[in-house]
């Protein structure tokens, strides 16, 4: 029955293991394949350093991208853990609209200490969270069509609760150092969104269940058979995405000053789109908070500069879909030549 | 007059590059009759069916004619025209949609779109269904029947005359899948498509249902015609004898172990499965021997593994040294019990493809490699290293990913990360599916140095070549029961062949040998 194996040239012995020379693991690191989002990040700031030099080559510029974006990355870290466990949570705008408005009405109906009204809040996007998984795990369905639906939901009760105006009582006063407090000229939500990058990173490479988030990801079945308790990960990682939603939904009140029911949605998308173009870079296929950093602020840049010079109100829409397309085919494609 | 010819195939050669898979191959097939085409996996009968369904243009010589009309090759509208029809062994059907739905998708019922009202499409359906002699709920999702409806939906479809009348109905293994009593119904369907006067062309490497069923048969071996036989003339073992080659008493003696003595110490003892297929199957393993399972897919040799690692469900009642368990056994309880169990690196469960060789081998084993909940990338490049050395994984480097590696090297990671966790049974499932010839040797080493560090392996496996050369002991299995046991030198290719293929011999409450 061998000589049926005869059809193909003997296979030859796996190639012998490359030599890890120093410009192979440069290129590796720093080749196109691994982070083509920097280079076409890059390739913006030039672009706009040549068009529009004395309105884009400013300091201004960085903090106001990095002010008007922070909230925007948390939003899209928050996502990193439930699709890096394989479920989406399409309600994380909603629940931001959800908290932004509960602390609202804890600031104009209660007396509570700041602290205590953020805490609160977060915990309300936490049982926003809680609710995601029981119906994903416990009930099982599909998180996609599931979230969706909480989603809906947790807009309907937040324009209920609000009735349906902008809460602005109370938000004016110490509850808006909360995010508007700047340290070295920079607002603190872009220090909050470092440290949850960092934590959610340390988590995701260095943590037991880290690494069960992302084998219940990749093969859930393979996963429980290597004695992973799936419902649990996935558990833990709508719960996670409801709290950092949650917190970027009462730091966009804290900003603005004002708790809008319908703000949180408008941010579902983009950060939908930083979470995938992040998982092009850095760790190939694998969701992770640097990656979608970059993702969120290479996006923030273009949209900026546009805005700068002059340009249209939509086309930092337009521009956000190109470059989206562009910074993940470039590392497509140059991860498909290499593996030529 | 002789009786017509439906089909009649000549000088058929198919080769891919250089090697020949199709060699002078003649088929010819009586009309109104069932023809049998039997071999083994690899012998060319797929090759044979892709050239007539038109699938592959055979090399120049070759002449088919269907009714003594020429059959132009290479075009699959050509063939289906002169009313071949197949069925193939997926079926094709979409799980998805309705009978209705699945018998229109290829039908003219759906196409007269003004025309015929819901109910005379429902009429028409009925009488393709009827014709077989079967009735289904038109409505049924065809994900929720039975294997045996699901073919007859399938052949329902395919003899559907709206495209010019069916000549040969050409079933292509569609028993693989199916449970004794289901192939008994399929039985029925065909004879029932016989009765009507048509003709079947059935693949199967199923002596027993060949001999059964149809009325003559085709052998093939490595590419070749073994011979033209008519089934009431033709012995079980003259037929096997040809599928196997006159030269398969040579092969090389077999590095069985014969068991010091019988009651020497049980590592497994397991006092009854029941399952989906499996009958209150009863058996022991012993610490230090390979215990091979064979049988037919759907006998319960492809259940067992999954159901002893847990991951399958079914009512257990098993004891090893480290306790016992009475009822559903899960991955967990498993585990406890010291019963590691590997999948081929084929399944989808076995590894993660995204992850790296190291991840694979420590995902099981994370509380050992962490400490407070933080990897230790120390303690587990330490285990990568030591395994990848062990059983010689290639290329040697831990953070490559699984995917990139060959299905021998995956193979090997799949057998370390059950090693890993040291356990007292080892349960492997077709451990050489997908593994060329020379891992194929290195992963009989693997096995062998378990069980002589005193590990009992159970062995079930769908490729007789793993239980003759390092069983030493083999169970075969048919219709979810044990029907015989074979030890040392008993094990030969043509043993595990007659008693695995020996539903004859079953009767109906019982089984021994």
């Amino acid at each position: 029955m061998t000589e049926l194996g005869t059809d193909l040239p003997p296979t030859a012995d796996p190639k012998p293991p490359a030599k890890a020379t120093p410009v192979r693991a440069i290129r590796a690191v720093l080749g196109f394949g691994s982070i083509g989002a920097i280079y076409v990040w890059i390739a913006i700031i030039v672009l706009f350093s040549i068009w529009i030099p004395g309105l884009f080559l400013t300091t201004n510029t960085v903090t106001q991208i990095l002010d008007e974006y922070s909230i925007s990355a948390i939003v899209a870290l928050a996502l990193v853990l439930p699709l890096s466990a394989g479920v989406y949570d399409l309600s994380v705008g909603s629940v931001m609209g959800l908290t932004g408005i509960v602390a609202g009405a804890l600031l104009g109906h209660s007396g509570l200490p700041v602290v205590i009204i953020v805490l609160l809040s977060v915990l309300c996007g936490a049982a926003a969270g809680l609710l995601n998984a029981v119906v994903v795990v416990w009930i099982g369905l599909n998180s996609f069509i599931a979230t969706l639906a909480t989603g809906s939901i947790i807009a309907a009760v937040t324009l209920g609760a609000s009735g349906q105006v902008i809460l602005t009582t109370g938000l004016s006063g110490p509850f808006s150092k909360f995010a508007s407090t700047s340290v070295g000229n920079i607002q603190l939500p872009f220090f909050y969104m470092i440290v949850i990058a960092i934590l959610i990173w340390l988590l995701l490479s260095r943590t037991v269940m880290g690494r069960r988030v992302y084998a219940s990801g990749f093969n859930p079945n393979a996963a429980r058979l290597a004695g992973v308790s799936v419902g649990r990960i996935t558990t833990f990682a709508l719960i996670m995405s409801g709290i950092l939603a949650g917190f970027a939904g009462v730091a966009l009140a804290s900003r603005v000053q004002a708790a809008d029911p319908s703000a949180g949605p408008t941010y579902l998308i983009p950060a939908f789109s930083a979470a995938f173009l992040g998982a092009t870079q850095f760790r190939r296929g694998r969701f992770n908070p640097w990656g979608t950093l970059v993702a969120v602020f290479m996006i923030g840049t273009g949209s900026q500069g546009l805005l700068l010079a002059g340009a249209p109100q939509w086309t930092p829409q337009l521009f956000q879909g190109v470059v989206l397309i562009f910074a993940v085919g470039l590392t497509v494609v140059a991860k498909r030549d290499r593996s030529k | 007059m002789t009786p017509s010819i439906v089909l009649d195939a000549q000088h058929v050669s198919k080769s891919f590059g250089h090697v020949l898979v199709l060699d002078d191959v003649s088929l010819t097939i009586e009309a109104g009759s069932i023809h049998a085409l039997i071999g083994e996996n690899g012998s060319g009968k797929s090759t044979l069916i892709k050239v007539l369904s038109g699938f592959h243009p055979p090399d120049p010589g070759a002449v088919v004619l269907v009714d003594g009309v020429h059959l132009p090759m290479g075009s699959p509208t050509d063939s289906a025209a002169a009313g071949l029809r197949f069925v193939h062994q997926n079926l094709g059907l979409i799980d998805e949609m309705t009978v209705l739905e699945n018998l229109r998708l290829t039908s003219d019922l759906d196409q007269r779109a003004l025309a015929p009202t819901s109910h005379s499409r429902d009429r028409e359906a009925h009488a393709l269904l009827e014709r077989i002699g079967v009735k289904l709920d038109l409505n049924a999702q065809v994900g929720h029947l039975a294997p045996d409806e699901r073919a007859a939906v399938a052949i329902a479809r395919a003899i559907d005359d709206s495209h010019g009348q069916m000549r040969l109905l050409v079933l292509d293994e569609p028993t693989a899948a199916m449970s004794p009593t289901e192939v008994e119904r399929l039985f029925a369907i065909i004879r029932e498509l016989k009765s009507s006067g048509a003709s079947v062309l059935y693949i199967s490497h199923r002596i027993d249902e060949i001999l059964r069923l149809a009325d003559t048969a085709t052998v093939l071996r490595d590419g070749r015609m073994q011979g033209h036989f008519s089934t009431s003339a033709v012995s079980r073992s003259e037929l096997i004898g040809r599928i196997l080659g006159a030269d398969q008493d040579e092969a090389p003696p077999a590095a069985h172990r014969v068991p010091d003595a019988a009651g020497t110490a049980t590592c497994l003892d397991v006092a009854r499965i029941t399952g989906r297929f499996l009958r209150a199957a009863a058996f022991q393993a012993r610490p230090g021997e390979i215990l091979g399972v064979a049988g037919l897919d759907g006998s319960g040799r492809d259940e067992l593994a999954g159901v002893l690692g847990g991951a399958s469900k079914a009512e257990v009642d098993l004891t090893t040294a480290a306790g016992g368990s009475n009822g559903h056994l899960t991955i967990a309880s498993a585990r406890v019990l010291g019963i590691g169990l590997v999948f081929p690196n084929t399944h989808p469960a076995s590894l993660i493809a995204e992850f790296t060789v190291r991840e694979n081998l420590c995902l099981p084993i994370l509380r050992t490699t962490s400490r407070r909940g933080f990897i230790s990338d120390r303690s587990e490049k330490g285990v990568a290293a030591n395994w990848l050395a062990q059983l010689d994984i290639r290329p040697r480097e831990p953070d490559k990913q699984l995917q990139e590696l060959s299905g021998g090297n995956r193979q090997k990671v799949a057998l370390a990360k059950a090693l890993e966790q040291r356990p007292a049974v080892l349960v492997l499932d077709d451990p050489t599916s997908g593994v060329d010839v020379g891992a194929r040797r290195s992963i009989y080493e693997i096995i062998r140095a378990r069980a002589d560090d005193g590990v009992g392996v159970i062995l079930c496996s769908s490729d007789i070549e793993d239980l003759t050369s390092i069983c030493d002991r083999v169970l075969c299995f048919v219709a979810g029961q044990i029907v015989a046991e074979l030890q040392g030198a008993d094990i030969s290719e043509q043993a595990i062949l007659n008693n695995i293929m020996s539903e004859n011999r079953l009767s109906p409450g019982g089984v021994h040998t």
